[in-house]
Parts: C-alpha cells; structure tokens; sequence
C-alpha cells in the first residue's frame, strides 16, 4: 500500500523534467547539454518506474523497459562524448556558439 | 511513527534531494560542482525508485549514473577553460540560484583569476555558462512544469491496482529478460556493442585537416623551443 | 566404413572454413599459401560426392542442428539441410571453386598480398556453402553478408585506383538490398513463429490470416535477391567490379555469389508459387534486365565488361524461368551458366595474362599464337550462344519452353534474345582472337601457364557434356517438373537466330573491327539514366535554383507584359475617344464631353496600371523579400536555437493533442 500518491511521482518528474529542458536550452557548453538530456531520461525513467508501481505491479515489464531507457541513454552519452571529442579537436572548445554554418 | 508518515517524509526528502540536485546541476557556475550536483539528483531519483519498491533498479541507477556522471566530470575537465568554476564565479550580476548553488567557489588563490587562462581565451566569444536563450528556457521550463502539472492533474483516471511487487522482483524481472524480452536484450548488446564501436571510431586518432595543435606538437617535439602561446597543448599553459 | 552423414555434411562448409584459417596461419609460407583454398573445396567436393552416392539424391533428407534460443513468440534456429536442390547447387558450388582455385594458384603466381587473397577465396567458399546448405533464415542471412563481405574484400584486394570505390559500390548497393532482405525475413520468422526453414515453407499451406500478409515479406526478399544478383535496375556495381582479378570475377561474380539471389528464391519457391503477382514482377524484372543487358553487352570495349554484363543477362534469364513458375528451368540454367561462364571468365584472365590487356581494340588474332585457349574460349561461347550440343542449348531450350508454357506473349522475344546473345559473344571471340582490320594483336606475348589451362579445360569439357547429362538425369534427382518441351518450329526459330547472330557478328567485325554495334547503343543509354541516379540527382540540385531563377525571370517578364498591356489598353482607350470626337460632327457639346470622359478614363487607367499592376507587383515583391528575410532570421545558427524550436513543437504539440483529445471525448 503505497501512501504516497501516483500523482506526486509524477509531479517530481514533471519538475525534473522542466530542470531538464532548461538545462537543455539554458547551458553553452555541450557537455551540460548531455547531462542536460540525462537528466530528461532520468525523469521519464522516474515515470515508468512510478506507473509500473500502481498500475501494474505484477507485471514486471515496466522495470524492463525502464532498464532499457538507462541503457539506451548510457549508449547515447558514450557516441555524444565521442562525438564532442571531434568537435573539440576542430574547434579546441565545445562551447556550442563556436558552429553557426546552420546560419542564414 | 505510522509508516504512512514515514513514507511521506522519505519522499520529501528524496524528491528535494533529486529536485535540488537538478537544480544545481542547471544553474551553478562550477562545471565540476555541475556534475556533482547530477549525481546527487541521480542518488535522490534511487531513493524514490526505492520507495517505489523497485530496488534493482535503484541499484543499477546508482552504479550505472555515478559511472558516467565520473566519465562526465572527466570530460568536462579536459574540454572546457574553466572546469571549476572559479573564473566565472567572479563574474558580478550572479543571483538566485547561481548565487546560492556557486557559493565558495571564489577563494584567495584565484583573486587574480584571469591572467592563467587568458592567454588562450578565445577573443570573440562570450564567456558565459549560459545562451542568450536564458529567460526564454526559464520561461518554457516553467511553462513546461505548468502544462505537465495541468495534465496529470486533469487527467482521465488511471487504473491503480494495489498491488504488492513480489519479493523476489529482481529474480522475476531476471526471467523475464531471458525469456520474452529476450530478443529484446539481445538487441540492447548489440546496440551497446555498435555504440561502443561507433564512439571508439569517431575517437580515433587521425590526421584531421584540423588537428594542427597534434601536428605543431610532433613539430615541437622534433625541433626546440615551443613558443609558450603557440602551444596547442592546454597543460602546458597551466604550469 | 564411411564416416556417418551429419559429419561429412559439416565437412561441406567446414573444409573451406578451416582452410581459409589454415591459410591465414601459414602465410609466410609462399609455395603453400595457394593450395590451402584448393584442398578445402576439394574437401568439399568429396564430401558431397560421397554423400550422393551413398544413397540416390533425389531421396536425401538430412537435417542438422536445432533451435539456437526462444525470444517469447519468436524461435531462432542454426541448422544445415541437405536434399537434392540444395546438394546440386552445393556441388556445383564446390567444383566451380575448386577449379577457380586451381588456376587461382597458377594465376596468382608472382602477385603479392595473394596469402590475403587465397585466404579471402577460401572464406567465401565456405561462406557460400553454408548459404547454400542452410536450414535458417539467420543463418542463411548471415551467409549471405558474409558472402558480401568476403566479395568486397577481394575487389578491394586489387593494387589499383578503381579497385577501393569499386568494392565499396559492390558493398553498399547490395548492402542496401539486403535491408530489404533482412526486413523480409524477419517479417517471414515472425510470421512462423521460427526461423527454421520447415516453418517458413509451411507458411505455404496456412491460408487465409497469414496469406494477407504474406506478399509484402516476399517482395522485400525478392528485392534483396535482385540486388545481389545485379538485375537492372540495381546492376551498376557488376561491370565495376570487374576490376578485381580474373578468378575473383569468375567465382564470385559470374558463378556463384551473384546466383546466391537466385537461390534464395529457389529456397523459397514454394511461397512464391502461391503469389502470382510477385512472380509476374520477377519474371518481367528478369526477362527485360536479359534483354537490355544483353543489348548493354554489345557495345561494351572491355572483353570482361561484355561478360559482366552477359552474367546480368543471363541470370535474369534465369530469374524469368523463376517467374514463369517453372523452377527446374531456372535450376538447369544455373548449373549450366556457371560452367560455361567460369570458363570464359577464366579464358579472359589468361588472355590477360598473356597479352597484357583486356580492352577488345587492344586484342586480336591470338588464335595463332594461343590456339588451345581460342579454342576453349571458342567453346565455352558456344555454350553460352546454345549452340546444340553443348550445355547452354539444353538449358536455354528448358528456360524458353517455361517461357512458351506459362508466359507464352513474351516467348517471341527470346528468340531476340538469343540473337543479341549470340551477337555479343562472337564479337567477343572474334574480336579478340581473329583477325581483323586495325587488329593491333599483342605485342609481347607470355604463354599461358598449364596451372591456368587445366581448369579452363575441365569447365569447357563439362560445358560440352553438362547440358546433355543434366538434361537426362536432373529431373528425376530434382523431383521437380520439366516444362513441356516446344514445338520443331519454335526450335528452328530459335537455331536461326542463334546461327544469325554469328553470323552477323563476324561480319560486323571482319568489317569495322569491335566497334560498338549500334543495335545495342539505344540500351545503353537507357542503362545509363537508371545507373547515374546519382547523376539524375545532381541536374535536380542545380536545375532547382536554376528553375526557382526562370520562374522570378518569368515573372518579371509577366508583369512587364502586364505593363505593356495596360498601357496599350490605355493608348487605345485615348484612340477612341479622339475617334468619337472625329466622327460625331453633329453634336458638338456631346462629342467634346465624349471625348474628354474618354480621355479622363484612359489617364485613370494609365494610372491604374502605374499604381496598382506596376507598383502593386513591385510592392508584393518586395513584401515577400522582406517577410523571406525575417523568416531567414529564424536560423540564428547555433544548436540552442533549433534546440529551443524543437521544445516548443513538442510542448505545443502535446497541449494541442490532449486539448483535442479533451474535446473529442
């Protein structure tokens, strides 16, 4: 019998959602853009997590699926590293004001 | 204690950790303290997944997520100017929440702050942590919170069942991987294994048209004297 | 005491495997290096050898291996099969290797780099064999990226500037197709429930839930099997792969890798029976790949080019028997155009090594000098032209009376086809070994070595004694059914043609020399705007700014039109007036006001046309630049601002949905 709501669950992950999506806009340096996005997958890990345990606590695919999420985001901060790396060998800075061909 | 205020003062505390975590991360000036912050956000969503009865998962959150939170920190270290934050620190006009989160990141021995580092600053960009995109992310963060909030709390009722995960969960959710999400597993290595590829390629050292800081360095290594300001190597302006 | 079955069934891929490991272990031992592949097929070759003659083909039923793991629904499995059709092409396969690898050996001789070379043969043996010999669909789809791989590496092996783009064009295209393949595959498994093959086939007699589904599955794999067997229009990385060496281009691009799309078919041919939409696609892909690439063939300069492009032809021939619902045919004339094809691609290589080059203006009256290899090239073309008795006339007559049986509008044109096929190998031959006016001949001429002769030899005596055997006894091992034969006229039909296009070719070049004959220049043109999709795509990148500049060139022009309009109409409004003042004379008053109300109404026009058309469409002009340019400001360049853009889609996407899915419930 859980005595915290559903409701607050997901109201903790909306807020880190929100901090995420700010952090995601907000911050210059590429790196805290991937901890940025981190962050938004935490949030909606946080979700499944809290739905799997009052809706459907028997079945245990909720888990599964939120082990996934973790494991996608792991895969997707290793290329993102990988690809700063080459960003900052052009460019000696990953400060994301330093590519604006897109310009125009 | 009842168990239900038990349960309801873990939350708070989980959540605020979480919720402060995030918010740190986001706003302070310190890169270094920034990863620090996520880890913690990371340790308090743990304690919420333990609350939730999903304890192999708070386990893997926490081994995994401390992991690359230090991989992370590594590679802001080795990217950015000013990893710890002192330089930007300095800057005035920090309230609110970069105030609070950047706190003793000015102590005596960077007063004179600049003068390390200003030999390879770049001259035409803006030093700042943040985009001119800030008041608008603040603004669509909480715009963001707000439209969330609104559905969840006007939602259509969701079905609750009450019940109790088994006490065996991590062996159950064991089966399940091997058996009817095996393909599903199956398909996340391979992922990882690409994603593993993938990442030590485009890492590799190679002789980019760009990568004239590696070849002065051959140079250099070659010839004698290294002008100081010509050095492509970060370390060696640090001394 | 023979060694039981299963065992001698793993030796089939497993000979080639091991040998290929053998070869990459041993490669600094120079004399041994080339015989490693040879005593693997050979291996090979005595394994299904004694497997066939244990028992009568047409009753082999052998089965090996089992389920690999259960994912819920979904089982994989990891097997090799043998029964008849699999144990026909398996031998094939083995032989055709095995003497590829023989002149290989000779060939090879004084190249470096040949350890890679001979290891990366024997790799693609064994890889061809378990494609051949197996039982699953991942297993089968693993040994055809495998053969892929293994084709890409041995362009790639070639020490010359085309070599690398070559394989990398060979990879990519038939690695796209093979997404499709693995899209039609797993479409297959999932449908089965299993990737063993049993399973799949039974997905024949399920009827009605899965037959709704099952077209879609079995175009996708036809796509990937069209893809590796180079039908237009997926052919442009065949005639480049030409590059690689001669016993590369034999094996693999003539023989047998580019047979792997016809045997998946072969495999699945029990689906494909029930789906006549699918065959008829097929068979009209095949048949008019045959015809166009054999027309393609006629105007090639290059000896290996025109037999590239007569593989092309041939196994869309192949395909069309497929199509016709008539898989003994297609089966028969596989055999068969492995042989003789190996052959002439072997003949060519040693004509290459002997003189030197193998562009047709550079070749020309060898058959003095190399008359055992004129006269093996010679009958290995034969073969292929259907010449009776000779291999290709069996089997050409079984594909054409598919043809005349299930497709009978399209019979007439394999009799032209017969003719252009004829055509382009006499051109060939006579090209390169008969005299002829310019013939420049090889200056320096190297004899061929006997290591390059002997297979040569033994493919061209089995292309002369293949196609009546086979005719005789596959039937019965196949258990398939052979179609009707045709009529006396028809087959006249057919010997003329085939006597026409020699013919016709030798004259041709007794008299102008191995110029590109004009029959087959239209086609290639045609060949050309479907293999340059990358050229197509180009002229759409420039002409769409170049049309975006007409369309403002033609508005201009439109709106100074409309200029000169209304100042006409303007001119002329002032003409009537004074025509209605010259005309009235009798009242004067109502004339002068006529005419000053017309003249009033042709300056108010006038000025119309100077405040509304002229200054009206510059104003929407520069309206349109000014609104353009505020939008262009809209990409400010960095990441954040498209990132920002994104949030704001999404969040206003989401309030939008649930607002209306509020309102709809």
């Amino acid at each position: 019998m859980s005595a915290v709501p559903l409701t607050a669950y997901l109201l903790v992950g909306a807020a880190l959602f929100a901090i995420g999506i700010y952090a995601v806009l907000a911050q210059r340096s590429a790196v805290m853009v991937l901890m940025g996005i981190e962050l938004l997958l935490n949030a909606t890990g946080l979700n499944a997590v809290a739905f799997w345990r009052h809706t459907a606590a028997h079945d245990y695919s909720g888990q599964i699926f939120t082990i996934l999420i973790v494991t996608i985001g792991a895969v997707e901060m290793a290329i993102g590293l990988g690809l700063m790396l080459l960003l900052f060998r052009r460019r000696r800075t990953v400060q994301l004001d330093a590519w604006q061909a897109l310009r125009g | 204690m009842s168990t239900a205020l038990l349960q309801w003062l873990a939350f708070a505390l989980f959540a605020a950790i979480a919720i402060a975590g995030a918010l740190g991360m986001a706003t302070t000036m310190s890169m270094f303290r920034s990863g620090v912050f996520l880890m913690a956000s990371f340790v308090g969503v743990a304690g919420l997944f333990v609350l939730l009865l999903a304890d192999l998962l708070a386990w893997l959150q926490v081994m995994m997520y401390v992991g690359g939170m230090l991989v992370m920190i590594l590679f802001m270290v080795l990217f950015s100017h000013d990893p710890g934050g002192a330089m930007m620190s300095e800057m005035p006009g920090l309230r609110g929440p970069e105030r609070f989160f950047s706190l003793g990141l000015r102590t005596p021995l960077h007063e004179g702050g600049g003068s390390d580092h200003g030999g390879h600053a770049m001259p035409q960009m803006d030093m700042s942590m943040t985009t001119p995109l800030r008041r608008f992310a603040v603004v669509l963060a909480a715009l963001a919170f707000v439209a969330l909030a609104a559905l969840l709390l006007l939602r259509p009722a969701w079905r609750q069942l009450d019940a109790m995960p088994a006490a065996d969960s991590a062996h159950r959710v064991g089966e399940l991987l091997m058996g009817k999400y095996m393909a599903a597993f199956e398909g996340a290595g391979l992922l990882i294994l690409l994603g593993i590829f993938g990442s030590v390629y485009l890492a590799r050292p190679s002789a980019h048209p760009g990568s004239t800081a590696r070849e002065r360095l051959q140079a250099a290594a070659a010839d004698a004297p290294v002008d100081v300001a010509e050095a492509g190597d970060p370390r060696e302006l640090q001394r | 005491m023979s060694p039981p079955p299963d065992a001698l069934l793993l030796a089939v891929p497993l000979a080639p495997l091991t040998a290929m490991l053998a070869g990459i272990a041993g490669r600094r031992r120079a004399r041994l290096v080339a015989w490693w592949p040879v005593a693997g097929t050979a291996l090979s070759v005595a394994a299904l050898l004694w497997l066939g003659l244990a028992q009568p083909v047409a009753a082999l039923g052998l089965r090996l291996g089992g389920a690999w793991f259960d994912a819920g629904a979904l089982r994989l499995t990891l097997g090799l099969r043998l029964d008849a059709l699999s144990w026909t092409v398996a031998l094939l396969v083995a032989a055709v290797a095995l003497a590829v690898n023989v002149f290989a050996a000779a060939f090879m001789r004084e190249q470096s780099e040949r350890a890679g070379f001979h290891a990366a043969m024997s790799g693609f043996a064994a890889a061809m064999l378990t494609l051949v010999l197996a039982d699953s669909l991942v297993l089968l789809f693993a040994a055809w990226e495998w053969v892929g791989a293994a084709s890409w590496l041995l362009i790639a092996l070639r020490r010359e500037p085309a070599a690398p783009a070559a394989a990398a064009k060979a990879f990519v295209m038939t690695r796209c197709g093979d997404l499709a393949l693995l899209a039609g595959w797993l479409l297959l498994a999932l449908l089965a429930g299993s990737t063993a093959l049993d399973a799949v086939l039974g997905l024949a007699a399920r009827g009605a839930p899965v037959d709704r589904w099952l077209p879609l599955p079995l175009l996708l794999i036809a796509v990937g099997a069209l893809t590796k067997s180079a039908q237009l229009p997926f052919s442009a990385w065949l005639p480049d792969a030409m590059v690689a060496q001669a016993p590369v281009s034999a094996l693999l691009h003539s023989a047998t890798m580019v047979a792997a799309g016809a045997w998946l078919l072969l495999r699945l041919f029990p689906l494909y029976e029930a789906q006549p939409l699918v065959l008829a696609l097929i068979f009209a892909v095949g048949l008019s790949g045959a015809l166009l690439a054999a027309l393609v063939a006629c105007v090639q300069r290059d000896l290996k080019r025109v037999l590239a492009w007569s593989t092309i032809s041939h196994l869309g021939q192949t395909l069309a028997a497929l199509g016709a619902a008539v898989p003994f045919a297609a089966v028969f004339h596989l055999c068969t155009h492995a042989v003789f094809k190996s052959a002439l691609f072997l003949a060519a290589g040693s004509v290459e090594h002997a003189a030197g080059s193998h562009r047709l203006d550079r070749l020309g009256e060898l058959r003095r000098r190399l008359p055992l290899l004129a006269g093996l090239f010679a009958v290995s073309a034969l073969a292929l032209a259907e010449v009776p008795p000779l291999a290709g006339f069996y089997s050409g007559e079984s594909v054409f009376a598919a043809v005349l049986q299930n497709r009978t509008a399209f019979a007439p044109l394999l009799p032209v086809l017969a003719f252009v096929s004829t055509f382009y190998i006499a051109r060939a031959y006579y090209a390169t070994f008969e005299r002829w006016p310019g013939a420049r001949g090889a200056s320096s001429l190297e004899p061929p070595r006997a290591g390059e002769l002997l297979p040569v030899l033994g493919l061209a005596v089995a292309a002369i004694v293949l196609g009546a055997w086979l005719a005789h006894s596959l039937p019965a091992v196949l258990g398939l059914s052979e179609p009707e034969p045709s009529d006396l006229g028809w087959r006249i039909t057919r010997l003329a043609a085939v006597v026409a296009g020699i013919c016709a070719a030798v004259f041709r070049v007794r008299a102008v020399g191995p110029a590109p004959a004009r029959i087959g220049a239209a086609a290639a043109a045609a060949v050309v705007p479907v293999r340059g999709v990358e050229r197509a795509l180009d002229r759409v990148a420039t002409g769409v700014p170049a049309l975006v500049h007409h369309g403002a060139r033609a508005t201009q022009t439109i709106e100074a039109a409309l200029d000169r309009a209304a100042s006409l109409l303007a001119r002329h409004a002032l003409r009537l007036a004074a025509l209605a003042h010259a005309l009235d004379q009798g009242l004067d008053r109502l004339g002068r006001a006529a005419t000053a109300r017309g003249a009033r109404a042709g300056v108010r026009v006038d000025a119309i046309e100077r405040r509304g058309f002229a200054a009206g469409a510059d104003r929407l002009a520069t309206a349109t630049a000014r609104w353009a340019r505020r939008a262009q400001r809209a990409q400010t360049g960095p990441l954040y601002a498209y990132t920002a853009a994104l949030f704001v889609w999404l969040l206003g996407g989401v309030v939008l949905l649930w607002l209306i899915g509020a309102a709809a419930a």
